[in-house]
């Protein structure tokens, strides 16, 4: 039984902390970004299995995460409002070549990062070439150009 | 301020949820932020915050307030020497049997005995000297508050340890 319910503690303590964390966390897999995952990884694999290797533990607890993940992905698409709370919205950063600073400010994104995307998916000089820069639930730029 | 809206592209963006949203983020990494200072204070075990000691006519003993389940934890306990000759015997009771899982005693005791109202660890004068520290290395078994005591002949201190999950 704690099988479970240390799987599904971890589960959603792992979702809170990295949906407080902030979009640009998971958006694009900078170095800070790798490193975090991979620390977090390897810190949550004792305490969930702990000194025991039997194969059941491992099929238990990866069932566990299975059904906790299609749960979940259920609930969003029955109850819209949660699919805010869990995966969050787009938001607008750039709008017809002008960088909105508080938006990006809230969510630590800089002029650099746009300008970045702009460059990667358009091939795109300068902010005033771009006509939207919209922050995806996902943490990517997305750029459209004017 | 004229609120951004994309509005030649169809967009889901909610800028008032959003809002909410950042507000509750800031509250999270305070919560996170506190955590983590308490922590490091000693708040989850082995730390000042954690360290105690009670001391009761010349038997002393320190150990953690928190602890850990499954996790190492130690006992160090200065038995009354003044004027002591032959065994020394250290009872440890309530909780404290069943509930620590005593891994290694330093040093060896003679003898490990069950009795009606715990364990008794039985020394010889001997192997200690006056100022001698009797240390208990064990893992705690069962979350919660835990509750027991260490005797040694009519003198009692009282233990109280919080165990982690």
């Amino acid at each position: 039984m704690d099988l479970v319910l240390r799987a599904a503690f971890i589960y959603f303590f792992v979702l809170l902390v990295l949906r407080l964390s902030g979009k640009r966390t998971l958006g694009q897999l900078g170095t800070f970004d790798f490193v975090l995952l991979m620390l977090m990884a390897e810190s949550t694999d004792n305490s969930i299995i702990g000194q025991d290797s039997a194969i059941t533990s491992t099929v238990v607890v990866i069932l566990t995460f299975i059904v906790l993940e299609i749960f979940m992905s259920v609930l969003k698409q029955r109850v819209p409002a949660t699919d805010k709370w869990l995966e969050g919205v787009p938001l607008v950063i750039v709008e017809n070549g002008k960088f909105i600073k508080d938006t990006a400010d809230k969510e630590r994104v800089d002029e650099g990062d746009v300008l970045q995307a702009a460059r990667q998916s358009h091939g795109l000089e300068r902010m005033e070439q771009i006509k939207y820069a919209i922050l995806e639930k996902t943490g990517g730029i997305s750029v459209i150009p004017k | 301020m004229r609120t951004p809206t994309a509005s030649s592209l169809p967009l889901e963006t909610d800028l008032a949820f959003q809002r909410k949203f950042w507000s509750v983020e800031r509250v999270g990494w305070g919560i996170a932020s506190l955590l983590v200072a308490g922590s490091l204070a000693g708040l989850a075990g082995r730390g000042w915050l954690s360290e105690r000691s009670e001391k009761r006519d010349g038997l002393q003993v320190r150990y953690e307030r928190f602890a850990r389940a499954d996790s190492p934890t130690r006992m160090a306990v200065r038995p009354a020497m003044a004027g002591k000759e032959g065994p020394l015997i250290l009872h440890l009771q309530g909780d404290l049997p069943s509930s620590l899982q005593v891994s290694q005693v330093i040093p060896d005791p003679v003898s490990v005995t069950l009795t009606s109202d715990g364990l008794a660890y039985e020394f010889s004068a001997r192997q200690l000297s006056d100022s001698a520290e009797i240390l208990f290395y064990a893992q705690p078994q069962k979350v919660g508050g835990t509750t027991g005591s260490i005797r040694q002949d009519g003198t009692t201190v009282q233990i109280r340890q919080f165990v982690y999950p």
